[in-house]
């Protein structure tokens, strides 16, 4: 089961990089053709279920564009069954080392792009998640990925999937609020690039993404500090890996008041995320450079 | 949300610079001094431009607290100014918060229903009655209230007004209040919480709290285990453990890295452990002083190394664990008297060194016949006794849930009102709702009901 569970690994990594290959073929497509994205159809709304024009035709880009969330479609339920037959094999969340988590980031990050896809004409900017996505299965190729015993400190099923599950979904939404970001920074006010989602679309589209993924990073911040008491009898002792999730949680509430305050919203607002993302990446790896007591990367 | 920034930044100093340890800092010159020499080991070698800064950067920075950022003063006082900004604004915005909450505008005037603002619509000769648009705003799950203005050209201007989640807009207070009291349980914690770490040997007892504290509990190890997997990795550490109060047993468990013993108050947690050496020492008339393990808990060259004063004695010994040239277990045993050299050094009385099961030589140890019997390990416990902890789980639980209901059940509302025939209707949303799409949905429930499609629509 371990060996069959690393094949869909690959396979899933291998879809990755097809869905990145299209993403990037499509918004290539696009933008050469000036085209307009084409939204989706609003699942369960009826004849005035939205704001968002239907689109009557077909656009350039669309086949790849279709492809390129086939690709994803797949790569997400590869990965996806890869991680549950890890979790039969050990009976828990399958995050216990670097490989574990980075297949979980990932993962996160291709769910997210997909939820938000269906109901946002984001498939334009896709390449930049899903670009995140594919590094974080490539550098967990260049990890030992062997089923190992949890550490003793890890040792606690039910906190070890869900703490860490949430931090995995909050990550992974977060990675498509960065490629909204960086797309609005691109775009300016003005929307530069036709092909693009207008700023305004960006913009909702990289707060929705944020306040789904806050209140689930803060109630990953607060079951790690509750298992951390259990643990280790302090719920909080700024190791670098709690400081920095801390941190990266404050640069998302910074983002959410900045967004509606005068001055802050538009391109400083998006740069907030795109800094937001900086520091999920920087807590992600942090406990790699970082002394602490999250040390479990399972790396020398 | 400057406040804020500024924390974030301090955090993240606090991250990547390397922060001295908590128990370097609490009454311990040699703990600090180590904790010093290895930041000068680690960041003494810097440089910038060919120039060597790393010395120097390492006393600015241990002078800003950069290296105790989360205890130094000024990150305190960061903390306490967000507070105390957290109380004033919302102390500021609560009345005008409730007051948005509580007066509600059923009658619009007509400027409102503008179809070129946003989330506006008309449906034209609307025959649908009010009970079935109310229907249809119930159906959204809106609380609805009417009614009736003076006619205008011999008939009455009716009104809907429907409101979904009047109160939750209040929640933001929620979010707020858990903020200041995960502060006010982290000054509780401070003031009126105790934690220790006790060091025990196994078949030892050590006492919670200071000797003559009324109450006091004991712990006694009765035997620590770290098992190791094949790979050299350990498996689990755990401890079995009696607690004591008044020479009574009034708990004993197994504890473990993530099961902890609660009992008076206290919980203990299983935290580290360390060699323990036991020794069997008599004095040079052959009585038995001392047979108990020896805690090797401080450090001399990067080695385990214990202090054992002998019982009836003068003298102490330092205890340092080694290994000879075969890689067998050796102690090195320094004994002292606590006289000073000029240079400030203890001088060493005597000195031998013994395998394990070997003796000391009486003629080098002033006549003590040292014995080391057994090599093991001591237990390390964390002992807590935190009264601000049902406030910090307070804190959290105001602040989840105001988060989740700030963002998930945000408030809308919506105004119909009906002019002749037409019916115009108005939406208004917390930032945090997909108006457009929602307006839409909603227009499609009154396009059923009213059997007409609205004539313009905006956004």
């Amino acid at each position: 089961m371990a060996t069959m569970s690393f094949y869909l690994f690959v396979a899933g990594g291998l879809s990755l990089l097809f869905a990145f290959a299209l993403h990037v073929t499509h918004a290539t497509i696009l933008a050469a053709a000036r085209a307009v994205p084409t939204p989706p159809r609003l699942a369960g709304a009826g004849a005035h279920g939205g704001s968002i024009t239907v689109s009557d035709g077909r656009r350039p880009g669309d086949m790849a564009g279709s492809f390129a969330l086939a690709g994803t479609w797949l790569a997400a339920i590869l990965l996806g069954s890869s991680m549950v037959l890890r979790s039969i094999i050990v009976w828990r969340g399958p995050w216990g080392n670097m490989f574990e988590f980075s297949v979980a980031f990932a993962f996160g990050i291709v769910v997210g792009y997909l939820f938000l896809d269906r109901r946002y004409p984001i498939r334009g900017l896709g390449f930049l998640p899903l670009g995140a996505a594919l590094f974080l299965v490539g550098y967990a190729a260049t990890l030992p990925s062997e089923i190992l015993p949890l550490v003793p400190a890890l040792d606690n099923a039910p906190l070890l999937t869900i703490h860490v599950a949430m931090a995995m979904i909050s990550y992974g939404i977060f990675a498509t609020a960065f490629g909204a970001a960086v797309a609005y920074l691109a775009q300016g006010p003005n929307d530069r690039y036709a092909w693009l989602p207008s700023h305004k679309v960006l913009d909702e589209v990289a707060h929705r993404a944020v306040i789904i993924g806050f209140p689930v990073f803060a109630t990953m911040i607060i079951l790690g500090s509750w298992w951390a008491s259990i643990a280790w009898g302090r719920y909080w002792g700024w190791d670098p890996k709690e400081t920095s999730s801390l941190v990266t949680w404050l640069i998302y509430a910074v983002y959410l008041h900045a967004r509606t305050a005068r001055g802050w919203a538009g391109r400083p607002a998006a740069l907030m995320l795109v800094i937001g993302f900086a520091a999920v990446m920087f807590t992600f790896f942090g406990n790699l450079y970082f002394s602490g007591l999250h040390a479990y990367s399972g790396l020398n | 949300m400057l406040q804020i920034i500024v924390l974030a930044l301090a955090g993240l100093v606090g991250t990547m610079v390397r922060q001295i340890p908590a128990y370097a800092l609490r009454n311990n010159p040699i703990g600090y001094a180590t904790e010093i020499a290895d930041l000068h080991l680690r960041y003494d070698p810097i440089t910038v431009l060919g120039a060597n800064i790393g010395p120097t950067l390492v006393d600015v920075f241990e002078a800003l607290g950069f290296f105790r950022i989360f205890t130094a003063p000024w990150f305190t006082f960061l903390l306490t100014l967000l507070v105390v900004s957290i109380v004033v604004c919302t102390l500021d915005r609560t009345p005008r918060l409730w007051r948005g909450v509580r007066q509600v505008r059923v009658v619009q005037p007509a400027a409102f229903f503008d179809l070129r603002l946003p989330e506006r619509a008309a449906f034209p000769a609307v025959e649908a009655t009010d009970d079935e648009l109310a229907s249809a705003l119930r159906g959204r799950r809106f609380k609805v209230r009417r009614a009736v203005e003076a006619e205008v050209d011999g008939a009455p201007i009716r009104h809907l007004y429907g409101d979904r989640n009047q109160y939750l807009k209040m929640a933001t207070l929620f979010t707020h209040l858990g903020l200041i009291l995960f502060l006010i349980g982290g000054g509780v914690t401070g003031a009126f919480g105790y934690e220790t770490v006790l060091f025990v040997g196994e078949g030892q007892t050590a006492p919670v709290q200071p000797v003559g504290t009324p109450g006091n509990l004991l712990v006694k190890n009765l035997g620590f285990e770290a098992p190791v997997r094949p790979d050299g990795s350990f498996a689990d550490f755990r401890t079995d453990l009696a607690v004591y109060r008044d020479g009574r047993e009034v708990a004993r468990k197994t504890i473990r890295v993530n099961d902890p013993l609660e009992v008076g108050g206290f919980v203990f947690h299983q935290n580290t452990f360390g060699a323990a050496e036991t020794l069997e020492v008599r004095d040079p008339t052959g009585r038995l002083v001392w047979h108990a393990p020896v805690l090797m808990d401080g450090q001399v060259l990067g080695k385990p190394q214990g202090l054992l004063s002998l019982p009836g004695s003068p003298y102490g010994v330092f205890v340092i664990l080694d290994r000879d040239a075969t890689g067998a277990g050796r102690l090195t045993l320094v004994g002292t008297d606590g006289t000073i050299d000029d240079d400030g050094s203890l001088v060493p009385i005597f000195a031998d060194q013994v395998a394990l099961g070997g003796t000391t030589d009486l003629a080098r140890t002033a006549g003590y016949a040292i014995r080391w019997t057994k090599a093991g390990a001591f237990t390390g416990i964390v002992a807590k006794r935190d009264p601000g902890q049902p406030l910090i789980w307070l804190a959290y639980l105001s602040l989840i849930s105001g988060i989740v209901l700030t963002f998930y059940f945000p408030r809308r509302r919506v105004w119909a009102r009906f002019v002749g025939g037409r019916l115009e209707v108005a939406m208004l949303a917390d930032r945090y709702v997909d108006a457009r799409r929602e307006f839409g949905q909603l227009l499609d429930d009154l396009a059923r009901v009213t059997g007409r499609h609205p004539e313009q629509r905006s956004g």
